[in-house]
């Protein structure tokens, strides 16, 4: 992994927090916050697929919305080759968004039904003003094979499409403006199996072809296994595991990340399983629980886990996580 | 153009639709081809005169004037006559209304749905404290300031009709600008601009039509009200709806001013209502028209 | 296994709609032993759903039309009456959704529409009822039962109505449990308690389990036997074990490399299956899966093919008949 700490650092979130204000009584005064991201540092190299994990309600989309500057965030800054995204202008920041896209869970919500598929995929252009109608349009018949439609496609509604067509549409159109990071927002999870592994293998040659930088979040962990370079685990805001793919599946350190994993289903009947229960639900993020969030459901929870909260200490060079009592795993 | 023409003949309800608006335009365009008497002509001598094939023996007039074919009203006015001439205020006054009415709905509704914040707390404010007046309160307020004209009548329908289009473009706005799609494009760097109208716009013009259409048959009939109160077009403008409202008075006894008017109204309501059914489903690709 | 207590035999749903006539379910014949756990499988659109759905009679008919038998013991389904079906619903057969969100009448407590379930199918006096509600709360694993009959669906996680539901269905010891996709909306480590759960319930009560879903990581902890589904038709019956480790029809190969494995670290593409799923209004002619196959020969394009029997196992695909050979040479 030492090969991909050398290259050039693409996006540096630093700090990066989003609290969503609960807002009670009659005047709206604002008693309490969501905690849906809260402070995140996370460095992606060029060239590497960060996986971002989790269960619903951990923050992992708000996250990715958030760097992208879809969402505001409250606080933190966005370092992408060398500007802050967070202090950027209107203008300034459309201007980037060239360089950061983003593929949604939803094929069917994410292409606009009234319009054609060769003015989904000619409009990054028109929107930058790259080029002419005419050459968009061209333009568009190009991505169009790229993502291993054909040419029939150009004149169709969305609604022809079946949904990993569809995915394809929409990998064609963020792929469009060759931007250098790509986020992948839970992207194959509502696909079939056998699509979703299209799609899979499509990303990771487009990935290789065009040397892109992705952000991969899903709840999924075969998925995000087998295109990550880089995972990191959050748990209610926060990131509680951060480390290589390989690090992080053979020798996970968290407690919560050793049961995320004994949860997955493999696909093998005789797989050894030696499952670890979590107890109970995920907090409600309003009211988290003090000391490590975690400890609610932790196997391995002693008195003082409810009291002071853990920071995230790197355990091994580039393995971090937010356990003071790791390499103790629960038996 | 082509396409759009085949599609409809292949609906028949929309060729119907149209064909029944054509009928209409044209008789109001053609109407001194139609019939010789003008609309405030008064024929004294032949007053609440039933319709041709309902006119007994004694009923017929006996001077060598045209034949009122549709019989006359309570002053003698020749009924065919105002329901041809009556048909241009009263259909300028609705499309016209209505037209207004969306315009202003829709700028209003798009501004408060997609900028949210203090402009929709603005707008929405708005909406509720006219919505707090009774309507007849509002369009007496109205008249008495601006005063009575045909203009003034268009105005008031528009502003009596914007706030349901504002409250419903709001509502469509607020569910669409979450869609991935709309997300997309402003991941993608789009203006607002774009957004809106090329985004959102088309996707919320099957509940404008919808209710346009509805609205049309509403403004026809509040036309008829303020004219009623003495608020609307001036008295010597025929309207359907002054038609409708006068004949009531005589509705026992001469049923048929009221029932012809009501026809036109309700024929003119239905070719829209045919002819935006049609066009909504033109404007959705899933289906295929 | 023992004599089965469902049967299904050449089960086909017809659904006429505006785009035609299309069968969502084609001849489909599975059995179910007592204390089976049968996992049904397969992708959006290849008849899993509906199948479950006319087992239990909860099609709208019209416009589907069912046509084959489903006997439970020695009863025909098919063949009772709606009022009759009703007493069979949630005394011998039940069925759990997969969205627990919406499955419960958010203006009744849990205890209400549990007590419900007691009422219509063995009444008794009140105080019997919730007795049974509050074990059937505890077996389901609910922690402090007598409170949490009070509440309202809102008030509880999506993992906890996933076990109401399941203590809903089991209130009244129904034979089989149908279980289409109980786990898909749920976050994995829910998922694992509530498959826990089913299992440890088919273990106690002998509760014979259809599971749909469409994992097949699900399918490998949870099933004894799979059938496999493709557009309307099981293209292919195994127990688990057999069914992983020796696919035979295409689909099921294909299906399974899709899938990334749990040891796998990628670097290696992932072996697809071409192509889309076809719409049940434009399947090819012959065998439904002939275009994405990559053994099929012109055979598999003219005729459906037949089930063929291998190695006591059951497999709906032409590399299976005596006249394979002669089709490959040519």
């Amino acid at each position: 992994m030492s090969k991909l700490e050398n290259r050039p650092v693409l996006m540096d979130i630093r700090g990066v927090k989003k609290w969503f204000p609960v807002k009670r009584g009659p005047l709206g005064s604002t008693k309490n916050y969501v905690k849906a991201v809260d402070d995140i540092n996370l460095t992606i190299h060029q060239g590497d697929t960060l996986g971002l994990v989790g269960e619903s309600g951990c923050g992992k989309s708000t996250l990715a919305r958030t760097i992208l500057r879809l969402i505001e965030p409250t606080a933190g800054e966005v370092i992408f080759q060398g500007e802050d995204l967070v202090k950027l202008s209107p203008a300034q920041l459309r201007n980037v968004r060239r360089d950061v896209q983003i593929i949604f869970q939803d094929p069917y919500a994410s292409l606009n039904p009234r319009i054609k598929v060769k003015d989904i995929l000619a409009e990054p252009f028109l929107i930058h003003k790259i080029c002419g109608r005419q050459e968009a349009l061209e333009r568009a018949a190009k991505l169009v094979n790229m993502v291993g439609l054909n040419q029939d496609s150009l004149g169709k509604y969305p609604h022809e499409f079946s949904g990993g067509q569809r995915q394809r549409i929409c990998i064609a159109r963020a792929l469009a403006v060759e931007p250098k990071l790509v986020v992948c927002d839970e992207c194959v999870s509502a696909l079939d199996v056998s699509i979703q592994a299209q799609i899979i293998n499509l990303l990771m040659e487009l990935q290789r072809k065009l040397d892109l930088t992705l952000v991969f979040i899903s709840h999924d962990l075969r998925v995000v296994r087998h295109i990550s370079s880089h995972v990191a685990v959050l748990y209610l805001g926060k990131i509680v595991e951060y480390a290589p793919k390989g690090e992080l599946f053979a020798s996970p350190q968290h407690p919560y990340t050793q049961a995320l994993l004994s949860a997955m289903p493999i696909a093998d009947p005789d797989a050894q399983r030696s499952r670890i229960h979590l107890e109970g639900d995920l907090p409600s993020p309003i009211n988290q629980p003090s000391g490590c969030s975690f400890h609610t459901r932790c196997p391995m929870a002693r008195e003082g886990c409810s009291v002071d909260a853990p920071a995230l200490v790197e355990i091994t060079p580039g393995h971090f996580c937010r356990c003071p009592y790791t390499g103790q795993a629960a038996d | 153009m082509k396409e759009m023409f085949s599609s409809m003949v292949k609906s028949k309800t929309g060729l119907i639709g149209l064909m029944i608006i054509i009928l209409v335009l044209l008789s109001t365009v053609a109407a001194p081809l139609i019939t010789s008497w003008s609309p405030n002509d008064q024929d004294v001598m032949n007053k609440l005169l039933p319709p041709v094939w309902s006119q007994t023996e004694e009923d017929r007039p006996s001077s060598d004037e045209p034949a009122h074919l549709l019989g006359t009203d309570q002053l003698g006015r020749d009924t065919l006559a105002r329901l041809l001439y009556g048909s241009r205020v009263t259909l300028l006054v609705a499309f016209g209304g209505a037209f207004f009415g969306v315009l202003v709905g829709v700028v209003m509704g798009a501004l408060s749905g997609y900028y949210g914040k203090w402009v929709d707390a603005v707008i929405m404010r708005l909406v509720d404290i006219q919505l707090s007046f009774p309507f007849t309160l509002l369009a007496l307020f109205m008249a008495a300031v601006l005063g009575s004209s045909i203009l003034n009548v268009i105005i008031i329908a528009a502003i009596s009709g914007w706030v349901r289009y504002a409250r419903m473009i709001r509502g469509e706005f607020l569910s669409l600008k979450e869609m991935e799609y709309v997300e997309a494009i402003r991941a993608m760097g789009g203006r607002n601009s774009r957004i809106i109208f090329r985004h959102i716009l088309p996707n919320v013009v099957s509940p404008i039509i919808v209710l346009a259409t509805l609205e049309l048959a509403k403004i026809v009939l509040m036309e008829a009200a303020l004219s009623y109160l003495g608020m609307g077009v001036p008295v010597t403008v025929p309207t359907w709806g002054r038609m409708l409202s006068e004949a009531r008075t005589y509705i026992n006894s001469a049923p048929w001013l009221a029932i012809l008017p009501g026809v036109m109204i309700s024929l003119t309501v239905l070719g829209v209502n045919l002819l935006g059914d049609w066009l909504r489903d033109y404007l959705d690709p899933k289906l295929d028209v | 296994m023992s004599t089965p207590i469902l049967t299904v035999e050449n089960l086909t749903v017809t659904f006429t709609t505006k785009y035609g006539r299309a069968a969502a379910v084609n001849n489909v014949s599975f059995d179910l032993a007592k204390g089976e756990k049968l996992g049904l499988v397969g992708e959006s659109g290849s008849g899993k759903s509906v199948t479950s759905k006319s087992i239990i009679r909860l099609l709208q008919s019209p416009p589907a039309q069912i046509q084959g038998s489903i006997k439970l013991g020695d009863v025909d389904l098919l063949s009772l009456t709606e009022k009759q079906m009703q007493g069979y619903r949630g005394n011998h057969i039940s069925m759990i959704f997969q969205e627990p969100m919406v499955s419960l009448n958010p203006l009744y407590s849990i205890g209400n529409q549990l007590s419900e379930i007691i009422r219509l199918h063995s009444p008794c006096p009140k105080s019997e009822q919730e007795k049974r509600v509050v074990d059937m709360l505890r077996t389901v694993g609910i922690p402090s039962p007598e409170t949490r009959l009070r509440q309202y669906p809102f008030e509880l996680s999506g993992g906890m109505r996933q076990r109401v539901m399941i203590a809903m269905a089991l209130l009244c010891q129904p034979e089989v449990l149908i279980a289409d996709e109980p786990t898909t909306a749920l976050d994995v480590t829910i998922q694992a308690q509530i498959l826990d759960l089913l299992r440890q319930l088919n273990r106690d009560f002998g509760t014979s389990i259809i599971l749909i879903t469409h994992d097949l990581g699900v399918i490998a902890e949870m099933a004894d036997k799979v059938a496999v589904m493709y557009a309307g038709s099981i293209v292919e019956t195994a127990q688990v074990r057999d069914l992983f480790h020796n696919p035979l029809h295409p689909y099921t190969r294909g299906l399974l490399t899709s899938l990334p494995s749990a040891q796998d670290d990628g670097g290696k593409e992932l072996v697809t299956i071409e192509g889309n799923v076809p719409s049940i209004y434009q399947l090819p002619p012959g065998c439904a899966f002939h275009n994405r196959c990559k053994h099929a020969q012109s055979i598999c394009s003219r005729e459906v093919p037949p089930t063929f029997q291998k190695d006591g196992r059951c497999v709906k695909c032409w590399m299976y008949s005596d006249q394979w050979e002669e089709e490959v040479q040519p």
